[in-house]
């Protein structure tokens, strides 16, 4: 069954590359601006073999991986504060939730401002997009643990320490990945994002440079290579989220 | 934990639970008020009784007669207004987990431990040994009839089944009494006679002592040395009866003219006090 499944969506993703690469060969699509896959797919390999490049990654990684690193343990203690103390929860929790729905990207010029051009705008508006996400999934994961466990736990004698080990932490820790996956997600997009509108360096500016250049095919390339490891990050997380979720469906 | 299974004993010596012997249990003058800032609502009026070693008790009533309020305290999760729990003769004011054992409502397990896990789990709060629990465990899921589901999440169990993990949890704590939170309420008919009756022979085994909650007349007459019934809010004892039918027990009783005098008068004890709360089954 899981056979099947992998098999057709190998052959959806042979029949878009087939599609593209007929459309661009055929004049469907103009060959400038979509270049086919022939062309972009050893442009990739090109790319990774640049150390130039590889740079500007390790650049760009450097910059997610800071911003998650400092913003997740903040969010999940906030998170878990809120969503432990109903009063202080439900004063602060529509907060979080009107942040969590404005589009973070209109306020990038207010970052650029504050931050200039360098490594700390990039890592704030990074952490921004982290944070209020990560909050309000661990404050819904903590609320829904069910009360019964916890009196059960108390009644066969549990301490405060050993519900939150035994009962909070098995409940909350499947909600808390998806968190932290959405979170590491809006990272990247954060990232890449004030890369593209106010860098000197990194894979966003370079992408965003590309395209004014018209270079379509390293275009193509960066933008497909950024997809690749966004999704294979998304999909390990959600592996790792799975495995969290097992008992449910056992 | 010494040997929790015993070995059955035989029917005649079964009779002489009926009879007074040390309470295991004693609920002395319980009063409980809810109280908020505007006005305080009366849960639970002057409730007193004992339970027998050994014996088998139910506590009948109405929804809303206090019975989650009752059990809470007896489990010693949250002290009472006024009045006292003793268990051997010891105030309860917080959770005995070696002496009272609760089997909730809906079971309860953990969705994320296996059957086997679920019965070490208080055992492994109160700090019993690995080795041990794990052999503990099996013991009572073989007890309860579930030898072969021990490494079973409780997903992959029916509803009867994961009460009677519950059922071997609580006795895999070998308390001196285990309280059953309407222990059957969530089962369809069938699955509730059937693990009456289960209960019945693990009692017969184990030698516990048994409080049980319950909406159901039939059911706590058919199972119990004793009956209590409970008024609707407040909660008060209004009737206590000594079910007369000798041990063991089979499904006869039920459509016998005793049994259904006693179930009448239950029921207009529940009655006369304009306590018939809604969700009281009288068959």
């Amino acid at each position: 069954m899981r056979y099947k499944v992998a098999l057709i969506q190998l052959g959806f993703f042979v029949f878009l590359i087939t599609i593209w690469e007929t459309a661009s060969r055929t004049g469907l699509a103009d060959i400038e601006f979509l270049p086919p896959p022939s062309v972009v797919f050893p442009k990739i390999a090109q790319l990774l073999g640049d150390p130039k490049f590889l740079g500007e990654c390790w650049e760009t990684a450097v910059r997610i991986a800071v911003s998650f690193i400092i913003a997740a343990p903040i969010a999940l203690v906030i998170g878990f504060i809120l969503g432990e103390n109903r009063k202080l929860g439900d004063s602060f929790s529509p907060l979080f939730n009107v942040v969590l729905a404005v589009p973070q990207s209109v306020f990038l010029p207010i970052f650029i401002l504050l931050f200039g051009l360098g490594f700390t705008q990039k890592v704030a508006f990074g952490i921004t997009h982290v944070f209020f996400v990560v909050v309000v999934t661990t404050m819904a994961a903590v609320r829904q643990v069910p009360p019964n466990f916890v009196v059960a736990t108390r009644s066969y004698g549990g301490t405060r320490w050993r519900i939150y080990r035994s009962i909070y932490l098995p409940a909350m820790a499947p909600q808390v990945v998806t968190g932290l996956r959405l979170g590491l997600v809006f990272d990247i997009i954060g990232v890449l994002l004030a890369e593209m509108y106010g860098s000197r360096n990194g894979v966003g500016v370079l992408i965003f440079k590309w395209g004014e250049a018209h270079q379509t095919k390293e275009l193509m390339a960066g933008i497909l290579l950024v997809s690749i490891v966004t999704i294979t990050l998304n999909e390990m997380m959600r592996i790792w989220e799975n495995r969290l979720n097992r008992w449910k469906t056992q | 934990m010494g040997k929790p299974i015993e070995p059955l004993e035989d029917p005649v010596t079964m009779m002489t639970r009926a009879l007074p012997a040390n309470p295991v249990i004693e609920v002395q003058g319980l009063t409980h008020d809810y109280a908020n800032v505007k006005n305080s609502v009366r849960a639970l009026e002057d409730i007193s009784f004992s339970v027998p070693e050994g014996s088998f008790v139910s506590v009948v009533g109405p929804s809303g007669c206090g019975k989650s309020t009752l059990l809470q305290i007896l489990a010693g999760l949250m002290p009472a207004s006024k009045g006292d729990v003793l268990v051997d003769n010891k105030v309860i004011n917080s959770p005995q987990p070696s002496k009272i054992a609760i089997v909730f409502q809906d079971a309860n397990l953990l969705p994320w431990k296996n059957a086997a896990e679920n019965v070490e789990f208080p055992l492994e709060i109160q700090g019993v040994p690995q080795a041990e629990r794990a052999k503990l465990a099996h013991e009572m899921l073989e007890l309860v009839g579930l030898k072969d589901f021990v490494s079973h999440y409780p997903s992959q169990l029916s509803g009867g089944m994961r009460q009677r993990v519950s059922i071997a949890r609580g006795l895999a704590q070998d308390p001196r009494i285990i309280l059953m939170d309407e222990p059957f309420g969530a089962l369809d008919e069938q699955s509730r006679t059937k693990m009456g009756q289960e209960l019945l022979r693990i009692w017969t085994k184990t030698g516990k002592t048994i409080l049980l909650i319950t909406h159901s007349i039939s059911e706590a007459l058919f199972l119990s040395d004793q009956v209590l019934v409970l008024s609707a809010r407040p909660g008060r004892i209004v009737d206590r009866l000594d079910v007369p039918f000798p041990r063991p027990r089979s499904f006869d009783i039920i459509g016998s003219a005793e049994f259904g005098a006693l179930r009448n008068r239950i029921w207009n004890q529940l009655n006369t006090d304009d306590a018939m709360g809604q969700g009281l089954e009288g068959i």
